[in-house]
């Protein structure tokens, strides 16, 4: 430590009050903006991931050119054909940001337990691949709560025909709460008198329903499916609907060899705008009539593009709203620390130090508090979303299916960026205060008014 | 303008004595319309030719159908991908089945079967019972003097909200049925031919041979359904049980 930065030591030590006041002001500012932004940007991590991977968008979406907007109305002219799949994985196999590319066919139907009926939206997959998303060290840290089942076991480990994965809303209404797990074999067999008043309670007690749609050449097809597991997608929006099941029993059900589009996975996604411009340019070199989309896309990912920006808004205008408050604080508390030491500032000129020399000195001990106290600020921050996050408090934000828990994710980033802007804030205020004060005659200074 | 002259004078009293004819009870006029699916009442089977095009897609159907009253089972024939289908209506309700499924899938009447047909438009219905009859007008169809009959549906499981019933005013069959839906837009023309009386115990009754529907928003979507070797035979209820269904299922 040099001579100047142990006299600043020295000075904030001589008047520990005035000191402790400003330290608490800075500590007290920081954590709170830490750990306001630790929810915040665990939220934002929340969102992507899961629309990412349980919402099945991918980092990038490879469509037909119109495929997105037309493929559930004629998917027999928007889809991927086998050969048309083969050269898109070709594409991306080829490239080493790829991780991992997924074929999804998306349809709709309805579902029956043999009494009640419901519309279905399918989307489906190869099982290893619902693997592959469910158990990604990502989906696990950032939205363990939707990776889990909340009913039944992993779908990719079943061996029944159609093993179906329900949306947790869907199941309920379908009054289907048993899975494979807890009822393996179907009970009683074939046709259910729904007027029985026993006859739900009986259709309760298996995980067997029924298929019904459309085939993409116009038939009407019915199939059964198992139910494997149930889970939550976390929107409202697909809780009632969705059903996942592998992409060949879908196929096979609508009586098609085509996907709807391919999702792809980067390892790196940052500018995702020209990553996936430039994946457009190099499948649409190979022949291919594609459109593809970035994941922050409002067509593919109308929930993070909506949710997201209001998000945003509210975290700018509390950001707003604490930083004014902190920030006065801290002016306040500097600037009055300043006022106090009126008479030693003259001391110090009197004795031959220039001007430039205490602000360097003002400017070393204003730094030195700051940083203390942004240290006790962090770790208050980071013990406050620890506490949080052991209590596991329960919120409900609007359009989510049921509660999830209320996290707090400190991120060292945010955290950084918080820490120098109130550094900035505190000296920026003391030494414009400082120079003010300076800036007198050293006789004003040393017969100053005492504001202690 | 002679030769023009004879038949103005003849058009103008046809019109003048069908406009001071009062209507005939629309109720009534609507009973005697089922006589054209009255043999349907005793059980009929019939095997039915489907011919659509939809977008410019044909697609044809052969069907089996057993019909008695207000119940009918369908069975898809070919083409094979479908063969062993069934649709089985027992009252309002209806079920769908096909081989190796586990339990029939209620569905709905209005589902489409082959194009703009959907699976009521093979099925009886009773026009009396499902709908309320209005005032019966007057009209020339095709040359052939009919009656137009206004329905609405009594209740929301009727296929169709709004039907308009044109009957010959001389044989009393229904010969065009234009469905609607609430709002009064035409979702599709019915045109019904007849082909030999089948007969009924002592009587002979009138039977549809040829059915075209067209859909008036698509003028490509058209289908004909061709009524085959019907006969009057006895149908127990069990074929019109879902439960019949499931002893297909499990042998």
């Amino acid at each position: 430590m040099t001579g100047s930065w142990r006299l600043g030591v020295r000075n904030l030590l001589r008047n520990p009050r005035r000191t402790l006041l400003a330290a608490l002001s800075v500590a007290v500012g920081s954590g709170s903006l830490i750990f306001t932004m630790g929810y915040v940007d665990h939220i934002e991590r929340y969102l992507e991931t899961t629309q990412i991977h349980l919402l099945h968008t991918g980092h990038l979406g490879v469509y037909r050119a119109a495929g997105y907007e037309q493929a559930q109305i004629r998917p027999q002219e928007h889809g991927f054909a086998p050969e048309q799949q083969a050269a898109i994985a070709a594409v991306l196999a080829a490239d080493p940001n790829v991780e991992r590319h997924i074929p999804y066919l998306v349809g709709s139907g309805m579902v029956s337990s043999g009494c009640d009926q419901l519309p279905f939206r399918a989307t489906g997959l190869p099982p290893a691949d619902l693997s592959w998303l469910y158990t990604r060290d990502v989906v696990l840290r950032e939205a363990p709560e939707l990776a889990t089942f909340v009913a039944g076991g992993a779908p990719w480990d079943s061996t029944a025909e159609a093993p179906l994965v329900l949306g947790q809303g869907l199941a309920r209404m379908l009054n289907k709460p048993l899975t494979l797990r807890e009822a393996p074999e179907a009970v009683g067999s074939g046709f259910v008198d729904c007027a029985d008043p026993s006859a739900k309670a009986s259709l309760a007690q298996d995980a067997w329903v029924q298929l019904v749609s459309e085939t993409f050449d116009g038939r009407l097809a019915a199939m059964d499916g198992q139910v494997a597991a149930h889970i939550t997608t976390g929107f409202s929006e697909y809780e009632n609907n969705t059903l996942l099941l592998p992409l060949d029993v879908l196929q096979r059900f609508y009586g098609t060899e085509l996907v709807t589009y391919t999702a792809v996975f980067l390892r790196d996604a940052e500018d995702i705008d020209a990553k996936a411009a430039d994946l457009e340019r190099r499948l649409t070199a190979a022949g291919l009539d594609i459109r593809v989309y970035p994941w922050t896309h409002p067509a593919t990912s109308p929930n993070y593009t909506s949710q997201v920006p209001l998000l945003r808004i509210i975290e700018v205008f509390i950001v707003l709203i604490m930083l004014a408050v902190v920030g006065l604080g801290i002016v306040n508390s500097m600037t009055m620390a300043i006022l106090e030491r009126r008479k030693e500032f003259g001391t110090l000129r009197a004795l031959g130090y220039t001007p430039d020399a205490i602000l360097g000195l003002v400017a070393r001990e204003t730094t030195a508090l700051v940083v203390a106290a942004l240290g006790v600020g962090a770790v208050g921050g980071v013990l406050a979303a620890l506490a949080t996050n052991a209590l596991n408090v329960r919120i409900k934000p609007p359009a989510v299916a049921g509660t999830i828990q209320f996290v707090v994710q400190p991120g060292l980033g945010t955290s950084a960026g918080i820490s120098v802007a109130i550094w900035v804030l505190a000296l920026a205020s003391t030494l414009l205060v400082a120079r003010g004060q300076l800036r007198r005659r050293i006789v004003d200074l040393l017969y100053s008014e005492d504001a202690r | 303008m002679r030769t023009l002259l004879p038949a103005l004078v003849a058009l103008l009293l046809t019109l003048s004595a069908q406009a001071t004819e009062p209507p005939p009870d629309a109720n009534a006029l609507i009973l005697s319309a089922e006589r054209a699916w009255a043999a349907a009442e005793q059980g009929v089977t019939a095997q039915v030719s489907v011919s659509a095009t939809e977008k410019g897609v044909p697609r044809t159907l052969e069907l089996q159908v057993e019909a008695r009253g207000e119940n009918a089972r369908v069975e898809i024939l070919s083409p094979a991908k479908e063969a062993g289908q069934v649709l089985l209506i027992n009252g309002e309700r209806l079920w769908f089945w096909e081989p190796g499924l586990r339990r029939p899938v209620p569905i709905s009447p209005q589902r489409a079967l082959a194009g703009v047909v959907s699976i009521g438009d093979v099925m009886f219905t009773r026009l009396s019972e499902t709908y309320t009859a209005g005032t019966a007008t007057s009209q020339t169809l095709g040359g052939a003097a009919t009656w137009v009959v206004p329905l609405t549906a009594r209740s929301a499981t009727a296929p169709y909200p709004m039907v308009k019933v044109w009957i010959t005013q001389d044989t009393q069959l229904p010969v065009r049925l234009e469905l609607a839906d609430k709002g009064g837009r035409t979702l599709k023309i019915t045109e019904i031919a007849y082909g030999p009386p089948l007969t009924v115990g002592a009587e002979t009754r009138p039977f549809p041979s040829t059915v075209t529907i067209t859909d008036p928003q698509d003028p490509n979507a058209r289908a004909t359904l061709t009524w085959r070797t019907p006969k009057v035979v006895t149908l127990p209820d069990a074929r019109f049980d879902p439960a019949s269904l499931v002893v297909v299922t499990q042998p």
